[in-house]
Parts: C-alpha cells; structure tokens; sequence
C-alpha cells in the first residue's frame, strides 16, 4: 500500500459517511417546511377572497350543499386552488428538467420561449375556430415544440454544444415574434379571439373544474418520468458522453423528457397562460438550499413552484384596492425578473461559462 | 497471474460520418498497461470513444472475454469498460461523493453503493472533498474525483485520456502510482499519453499511431527508439536510460 492509501484511511475514521446521512437530514428538513408552506398556502388560498370564510365553513358548504351560493364559491376556489398548485409544481419541475437537459441555469420554459410558443399554438387553434379540450393543447403542444426546435437550432455550435446565453436570446427572438404573431392574430380576429390577452400574462381567472381534470393526463407523464429518470439527470446534467459511458441510452432519455417536458410546459399554457420565472426561481432556490442532487431537487422543486404559485394567486386576487384581479403573470414576473437579475450579476461567470 | 485475453479488437474501423479516423487491432489482457502515444489527430482518443461506446464501429470486431461487443446493451457495456476523458465543467452544485457515486449507474440500485463510492473515494485520498462542491475543486482534486468515479464503477477494463494533463509533477505522479497499483490489481489500462517518459515507466506495451494507422506496437525497450520516435512525430529524438529501471528516456534533440 502506498502513501495516498494510508491517508485515506486515517481520514475514514472522521468523516464517515457523513455527507451522505447529512444531505437527507437536510432534505427531509425541507420537505417537511416546503411541505408546511404548501399546506397553509393551499389553506389561505381557500378561504382568503372577496369573500371570506373560515375552510371549515366552505368545506362544510361544499361537502352539505345546503347554501348554493357559499356551494359555489367554495367549489370555484378549491378549483381554483388546486389548479394554481398543479400548474406551480409542472411549471417548477419542467424548469428543472430542461436546465439538466440543456445544461444551462437560465432555462425554463419561459426563459425559452417555450410558453410563448404554446400561447402562439393556442391563439391559433381559437382563430381558427377551434374550441375542442383536445386540439387546443395539441396546438399548445405543436407551437412549443416548434419554438424549441428553432431555439435549439439558433443556438447550437457546429460542434453540438450550447452557450448558455446564446440559447437565452435565441428564446427571446423566437418568442418575440410569436408575441407579435398572437397580437397579429388578435386583431384580425377582432372580438372572437379578444379572451386570449390572457395567454400573454396568465391569470386563474374563471377556471373551472373542466380545467383541472383537462390539466393532468398532458402533464402527469413529465412526473412519471421527472420519478423514473432522475438518476440519469444527474448524468446528463453533466454532459451527453459522461452519460453515454455509464450506458445511459442518451437519445431515447433525452428524447422522452424533451417531449413531456414542452408538453407539461404546454399544457400549462392552454389552461393558465404564459407564466414566466416559477421554472427559474423555484430549483434555483431548491439548489442553493439542499444541493444538486435530483432525486432531491425534483420534489422539493415540484412542492415549492406549487406554493409560490398558490402565494402569487392569492396576491394577485386580493391585491389592488378596487378588487380587481391582476393576471398572475403580472406576480411571478414581478418577483422572477429581480431574482434572474441577481443571478445574472451574482453567477455571471458560471453563465457565460462554454459547455 | 494468467494472462487471460480481455478485449480483444480485430480490424476495428472507427470514423465520423463517411471519413475514416483509425484502423486498429488490439489485445489487451488482465494486469496490463497498455498506452497509446502518437501525435495530435493520430486518432488515440478515438480508439477510446469507440471502445467506450462513444461512437459506433464502421466494420471489424470486438470481443470483451467471450462476448460480442457490439451486442452488450450500453448499461452493460458500462460495467467492463470505464472511460476517463476530460473532466466535465458544470455549473450545478453537485458534491465530489455524489459524482463519485455516479460511477455505480451501470450497476443499477443497490445498498453496496454508497460504501463502494465511499472506498473509491478513499482510494484516491480524496475523502476530505466529498461533501465539497466538485466545481469549486482544483484541477488535480478533479481529476482525482473522476478518477474514483471510474474505480467505483468497478470495470476490469478502464480506458484513460491524458490521465494527469495540466498536473503538477507531484500529483500527476500521485495519480500514475495509484494506476499501477490498480493495473497490479488485475484492472486492465488503456492509456492515452503525450508523456513519453512515463509511456515508458508504466507501459507493458505501447501502441505508437499515426494518422490513423498503427505504426508500431511492443515492449518500451523495443518501440521507443530514436527512429521509430522520428518517423511518428517528424523530429529527431534522444533516447537514454532511466537511471534506476533502465527503461528508455526518450526526448526531442532539436536545438538541445
């Protein structure tokens, strides 16, 4: 044996295991918080509206059904509610995953013109008078796959690679112009299409249960797959071939969560909107509190986007003194335009850093 | 210890699209260090991305014991060969034990994963950088890390890249004596090499490449001598011997 082994044991002796048992202390701390977060955020968003009551007294409404009106209102809340945490937790973990997928910390579906694009394929299936719960996320579907192929192509080196920054202007151009298409469409379409402003700035206004059960089958595959493959992130997060040698099958992985991902991404759209930040804010945060690791990422990701969403639904309702609605979007780019400036000017060198 | 044939490679054909970058046979057995040394775009690297599985064969075949290479699903083609090439940047937060203990994929869930990525670590003398940010390592404390990472992945076969490029001369030897005591452990070593003098130290064989053909292949004694030397890198060279081993020393007479 030589020098170097005999170090290592002697140091054996101090750390053992340590980091391992300390990263799922720590994970378990913050679920149970992200977890607590979530509860009272769902709990508030419940009961806390132009009318106010305590969520025993709406559940008991809901459940007895004896005053239709508090009936009513308790069942456009719960709708409401869970929706906001539904598209919170997808919007999260697709951010997550396309920043593993495309190696890049600015990603997000926003950030990629993603969103826009499925705004894009939404307004166009209504101009073209199609209202049918199936063809408008498949144009949903159709516009976002559309933006990130032309982003990807935009960006990509001859040599395969991406510049994190490249990729982020290459979505802004991208979205940009199908921004000015969606006006484009609006007005030629003059009132018909006059409902879809609110797929610029998203809003959970007047969401019904429809929404909801129309929500989960296109985005439960990106979870299903988010719980099967989050091993393979870590590897692809690091880079194709490191995947590649371990024997990750990297075309077909990446091939599956590139699709679910625009799709979940899309789904969101069609029912809420363009909502932009919550997939760059939320596993941002999550890294910097509990680590890379996407085993751990991902529910902590998916868990806290639901109650970031949940917080902004409730402030854009309750938040302008005429008791006007502001449409979400309005919130999340509120709160997610300081924090993508902070991280441009805090992590400008991993940013600009070439893959 | 037998030397029982690991991988064997006849007439491998390797290339991007319609061109053509290598053609090459090699034997490589338990215990043996072998270390390719040519100049740049003589096409080394490429023989380890294709035994890597990196990039499709054009034609030829491989053998690994007594198995058809091409017909291993890449997963188990991941638990005999392991490949070290450059070490990745990354700008997520990953800790050296968690990329350390990605070497174990392969090998699918088990509760043996974190002990060996643990003790792979421990190999390397890297212990104390486990819970450390691996982006916020110094280049040797990388190559360290990725290095346990291949021995975590307990192949018999690990494929290297310049092993210890951009190293002091303390760590790089730090990380070639740890080689050798893998490579006496059974562990088979292809090697990539620009450092002629350790290509001689450490090599049981050397396969000399230029342009994508073998030039030469034998012993260092045999293939390190100045007219080999001069017809695979185009100048002439100065051979002495090693004042301990006795192996050949080989370096560039021009202007010296």
């Amino acid at each position: 044996m030589n020098k170097i082994s005999q170090r290592g044991v002697s140091e054996a002796r101090d750390f053992s295991y340590l980091p391992f048992e300390q990263r799922e202390k720590k994970f378990r701390l913050f679920f149970l918080i992200f977890s607590l977060i979530f509860v009272s955020g769902g709990l508030l968003s419940f009961c806390w509206g132009r009318f106010e009551a305590s969520p025993i007294v709406l559940a008991r409404a809901l459940w007895e059904g004896r005053d239709p009106i508090l009936q009513t209102i308790a069942k456009i809340r719960l709708t409401r509610t869970l929706l906001a945490a539904s598209v919170g937790a997808t919007l999260a973990l697709s951010g997550a995953i396309f920043q593993a997928l495309l190696r890049n910390p600015l990603a997000e579906p926003y950030t990629l013109g993603v969103s826009t694009g499925a705004a894009f394929g939404a307004t166009l299936a209504l101009f073209l008078g199609i209202v049918s719960n199936i063809a408008i996320p498949l144009f949903a579907l159709g516009g976002a796959g559309f933006t990130l192929f032309w982003v990807i192509f935009l960006s990509r080196t001859e040599e395969g690679a991406f510049r994190p920054a490249t990729l982020i202007l290459a979505g802004l151009v991208v979205s940009s112009f199908l921004a000015a298409g969606i006006s484009l469409l609006k007005s030629l379409a003059d009132e018909t299409v006059s409902s879809i402003v609110f797929w610029l700035l998203g809003s959970f206004s007047g969401r019904g249960p429809g929404h909801f059960l129309f929500f989960w089958p296109y985005a439960l595959p990106l979870f299903v797959l988010a719980w099967l493959f989050h091993k393979e992130l870590d590897l692809l997060s690091l880079g194709d071939e490191e995947a590649l040698e371990l024997g990750v099958p990297v075309s077909r992985v990446r091939g599956f969560l590139t699709l679910s991902a625009c799709l979940a991404a899309a789904v969101c759209v069609a029912v809420s909107g363009v909502i932009g930040f919550v997939g760059l804010i939320v596993p941002h945060l999550v890294r910097l509190l509990c680590g890379a690791n996407h085993r751990q990422l991902l529910p902590l990701s998916a868990l806290l986007g639901a109650s970031l969403l949940l917080f902004s639904d409730i402030l854009a309702r309750n938040i302008l003194p005429t008791g006007e609605e502001l449409p979400i979007g309005v919130v999340t780019a509120l709160l997610g335009a300081p924090f993508f400036a902070w991280l441009l000017k805090r992590k400008k060198r991993e940013i600009e850093w070439l893959p | 210890m037998a030397s029982v044939e690991l991988l064997y490679a006849r007439e491998v054909t390797l290339g991007y699209g319609k061109k053509e970058v290598v053609r090459f046979s090699l034997e490589l057995r338990r215990g043996e260090w072998i270390s390719l040394i040519g100049p740049n775009g003589a096409g080394k690297s490429t023989i380890l991305y294709g035994l890597a599985g990196l990039m499709p064969l054009k034609s030829g075949e491989i053998w690994l014991a007594n198995e058809s290479f091409t017909r291993l699903s890449p997963r188990r083609r991941a638990r005999k060969i392991a490949l070290m090439r450059q070490i990745p940047a990354t700008s997520y937060p990953f800790t050296a034990y968690e990329i350390v203990l990605q070497g174990r994929y392969p090998h699918g869930f088990s509760q043996e994963d974190e002990k060996l990525a643990w003790e792979a670590l421990e190999r390397v003398g890297g212990l104390h950088l486990a819970a450390s940010p691996f982006s916020s390592l110094s280049g040797g404390e990388r190559q360290k890390v990725w290095l346990a990472r291949a021995i975590a992945q307990q192949t018999p076969i690990l494929l290297l890249d310049e092993p210890a490029s951009h190293l002091d001369p303390a760590v790089s030897h730090e990380i070639y004596q740890l080689l050798k005591e893998l490579c006496a452990e059974g562990k088979a070593l292809l090697c990539v090499l620009h450092d002629l003098a350790y290509a001689s130290l450490m090599s049981d064989r050397i396969l000399l490449l230029k342009e994508g053909r073998v030039l030469a292949e034998g012993p260092p004694q045999e293939v390190l001598n100045p007219d080999l030397l001069e017809k695979l890198y185009g100048i002439p060279f100065s051979v002495v011997k090693h004042p301990d081993t006795g192996k050949p020393l080989p370096f560039p007479s021009i202007g010296l």
